[in-house]
């Protein structure tokens, strides 16, 4: 398996737990956070790691 | 107000209609041409594009109804879906090279090709068919309701949905994809700027951003976590998601759109323009719906919410003419792309297997074009029950695809049965499902669904012959381009 390839997975592997984290965090730890900084904010970090997550997934191809 | 809507609508559909003309011209001759735009958008273009073709009516309607009725829940949905666009990165340069090497014009025409056997594109033409005409009708519902509660039924619901299935009949007419990627620009710019503009408004009459905040903190803080006021349930919550997360590859209207750029780069600027715009768009509508909650708190039904906040007079009227007209604009992108895509699924899947010398095939498809619009409004016009719930169902249906698809590109065991024996049974459960409202366990019709064409994928595929030599012949030339453009 090539360095990038490696790269790849690991930053795929990443971006799944980031997914699963979207719903056992909000639903496990901060059910009973009615504020702005319970899920709101969670969901908002994980939006933006997300997004950052798919960026460093394409930064590497060559058109 | 009325009379305000009207003229900015009139003015929006001439103004579409000159782009639309306009892209007709340099419009060559041929399916590649007409359904794909000759393969030669470039990345800002269809960034812009794909934004419009994704985000619809439900967005400012639905979703910000779907706030309103059930809270932040709406925004964890919303933002699993954009994590999905993974996907894109995944199997979007697979989709191109594949595209590129052999030619295709839709999805369904890679799988036949892929599986050895036209029937897979034939069902998943059928399927993307039934599915997404209630898509479509949402969309239409969108504006129906819009324009109908705007004008305080001034402008009947029946006339909203026809003046959106007119605008996306014509739009698409005009030059197939070229006129849709033009129109699409036109319109995200509109419906992105507006919401925009709407929600400073709607914000600053709440007494700006930390008013709005604190109000909604103190009166509604069951909506600011899950499940909230109880519309999010966990498994809800995941029967939502799960076809969402998927429909960047299951849906075809956008799916189709991976052969379409000019090239891995453009592929690119079009992923990562689009989630900057998805992001914000998503902020804008969920904001949008916890202003309703607190500006109009007794509504009767959720998807009322963006009618009558325009109509409250908390944004001026202006700022809300112009916000009904970039939520049409959404509407219309939306169905305008479906109907090119499934008049191309129409064409090359179902009447090109049946009449080889291709001749009409473009004829085929337009009036499969028509035929849907017509079946959509139908639909629309049954008025059910909340925009999101049936926008998703649609996904849900599609979600039976997604098996074979991945299988395409990562399992040479795949056969043509199992893609065949998934995408039918699973997509006949999942229709039962949904249509009798059964949820066996608990657990909602997405998920069995999704399941179930796993299962039957992998099962039928291990049991019957795969077309080893086809996939060798297909996977060749995606891996050796995956290699020249450093795609991991």
């Amino acid at each position: 398996m090539s360095d990038d390839r490696r790269r790849g997975t690991g930053t795929l592997a990443l971006l799944g737990l980031v997914i699963l984290l979207a719903y056992i965090v909000p639903y496990g730890f901060l059910q009973a956070v009615e504020s702005w900084y319970g899920a709101f904010l969670f969901w908002m970090l994980f939006g933006v790691v997300a997004i950052g997550l798919i960026f460093h997934l394409v930064g590497s191809w060559r058109s | 107000m009325t009379l305000g809507v009207s003229v900015a609508l009139i003015a929006y559909a001439l103004l579409g209609l000159v782009v639309a003309l306009a892209a007709r011209r340099g419009l060559g001759a041929g399916a590649g041409e007409y359904f794909l735009a000759g393969r030669r958008a470039g990345g800002v273009l269809s960034a812009l594009s794909y934004g419009a073709t994704t985000y619809s009516a439900f967005m400012m309607v639905g979703l910000a109804g779907l706030t309103y009725a059930g809270g932040v829940g709406a925004l964890g949905f919303e933002l699993i879906y954009l994590a999905g666009l993974g996907l894109v990165a995944i199997f979007g340069p697979r989709f191109w090279l594949a595209g590129q090497r052999f030619g295709y014009i839709t999805p369904a025409e890679m799988l036949s090709h892929r599986y050895d056997h036209a029937l897979v594109g034939g069902v998943m033409a059928v399927a993307a068919c039934v599915f997404l005409i209630p898509y479509s009708a949402v969309q239409l519902m969108g504006i129906g309701y819009l324009l109908s509660g705007v004008s305080d039924g001034a402008i009947s619901f029946e006339a909203g949905i026809l003046v959106g299935t007119a605008l996306a009949l014509i739009w698409t007419l005009a030059a197939g994809l070229r006129s849709v990627l033009w129109t699409d620009a036109l319109q995200v710019v509109v419906m992105l700027v507006t919401s925009l503009l709407a929600v400073g408004f709607v914000v600053a009459a709440l007494g700006g951003p930390s008013e709005f905040m604190a109000s909604t903190a103190e009166n509604r803080g069951a909506w600011l976590a899950v499940p909230g006021p109880g519309l999010f349930s966990l498994m809800t919550f995941i029967g939502l998601t799960l076809p969402w997360f998927f429909f960047s590859i299951s849906n075809p209207q956008v799916s189709q759109r991976l052969f379409t750029t000019e090239s891995i780069g453009a592929m690119r600027v079009m992923l990562l323009g689009f989630l900057v715009l998805g992001f914000v768009y998503t902020l804008v509508s969920v904001i949008w719906g916890f202003s309703a909650l607190q500006l109009l708190p007794e509504l009767e039904r959720a998807d009322l919410a963006t009618p009558r906040l325009l109509s409250s007079g908390a944004i001026p009227t202006l700022v809300s003419i112009v916000l009904v007209v970039g939520i049409v604009a959404a509407a219309v992108s939306t169905v305008d792309s479906i109907l090119l895509s499934l008049a191309s699924l129409a064409a090359r899947d179902l009447y090109r297997p049946l009449a080889p010398t291709g001749a009409r095939e473009m004829l085929a498809g337009k009036v499969v074009m028509l035929l849907v619009a017509v079946l959509a409004v139908l639909f629309a016009r049954l008025q059910l029950d909340l925009i999101t719930i049936l926008s998703v169902a649609s996904s849900a249906g599609l979600l039976v695809t997604v098996p074979a698809i991945v299988g395409a590109f990562f399992w040479r065991g795949g056969s043509a049965a199992g893609a065949l024996v998934s995408m039918i049974v699973a997509g006949i459960a999942v229709t039962f499902l949904q249509v009798t409202g059964t949820n066996p366990l608990g657990v909602p019709a997405s998920l069995w669904g999704g399941l179930l064409a796993v299962v039957l994928f992998i099962g039928v595929s291990w049991v019957t012959t795969a077309p080893r030599a086809r996939a060798e012949e297909f996977l060749a030339p995606v891996e050796a381009g995956l290699r020249k453009h450093r795609i991991r």
